[in-house]
């Protein structure tokens, strides 16, 4: 859990850096796409997995 | 490249130059002095809470970047309640290093405050423009996040390292090119938000020296 968190607050971290210097309509569709982009990954790491 | 700088003014002189360093500086003091305090409170929390304050202080981040343009005192709470969340976010994972290896964390607080001195004092020295190589650091940001993700599913040997590396070397640009514009700077209402900037500079680089020192594999 706490490998995760760290991941994720390293992430988070230099998304945060983006987010300070995008506009904020080119910052939803980058948070959205970062969203589909993530989901995707976990479901063929699942789908892997359960084969 | 950012939305803080779109109103054009006369530059600053020398004197309004050394006071938006100063401002600026002071905010990075006080909102590190935040973050620590929200570190302290959220040592025991729990994984869940960490998430929701990071979702927490994503929503301040982009209240600062609206609130920077119309009210200098909003910004700067907003400032504040962000780096409070940030180190409530960033406590369960200070706290299982200051507990399973404390020496990693005061090596990375020293590294990170000659880091960020170094690279600082050189970026307000510099008088090349690193605008450009700004814009390239910023695709080179996004190049490692995707490489993050990667890392979440996929196992690479050495990528955690790899990524730390990578991302001081992003970093050590972005200090550069964060504390010129503090010189180059033509509006003094920005200070909260480079202050926001200089901050996520400090904290990132902390972060990155931490996995380094922590052997975080």
């Amino acid at each position: 859990m706490t490998r995760f968190l760290h991941t994720l607050a390293l992430l988070l971290g230099a998304i945060f850096v983006v987010a300070l210097f995008l506009p904020d309509i080119l910052l939803i569709a980058f948070v959205l796409g970062l969203g589909r982009a993530a989901g995707r990954g976990a479901a063929q790491s699942t789908r892997g997995y359960r084969e | 490249m950012s939305s803080s700088t779109a109103t054009v003014q006369a530059p600053l002189s020398r004197g309004e130059t050394g006071a938006l360093l100063g401002q600026t500086m002071g905010l990075v003091a006080l909102t590190s002095g935040v973050f620590a305090l929200g570190a302290y409170v959220g040592r025991d929390a729990s994984g869940g809470w960490a998430i929701g304050s990071y979702i927490a202080a994503f929503a301040l981040l982009l209240g600062i970047n609206a609130a920077a343009q119309r009210s200098e005192q909003l910004a700067v709470g907003l400032l504040f309640g962000f780096g409070l969340l940030l180190g409530l976010a960033v406590a369960p994972t200070v706290a299982y290093y200051a507990g399973a290896d404390p020496q990693a964390v005061w090596e990375a607080g020293g590294a990170t405050a000659l880091f960020i001195a170094g690279f600082g004092a050189a970026g307000y020295a510099s008088r090349r423009d690193l605008s450009r190589l700004a814009r390239s650091l910023y695709w080179a940001l996004l190049a490692l996040i995707a490489f993050g993700i990667v890392l979440v599913f996929v196992q690479i040997p050495g990528g955690a390292l790899i990524y730390a590396i990578a991302g001081l070397a992003i970093f050590a640009g972005l200090t550069l090119f964060d504390f010129q514009r503090l010189r180059q700077t033509k509006d003094i209402r920005t200070a909260p938000l480079l202050a926001a900037s200089i901050f996520l500079d400090v904290l990132n680089v902390f972060l990155l020296f931490l996995s380094i020192f922590g052997g975080d594999e």
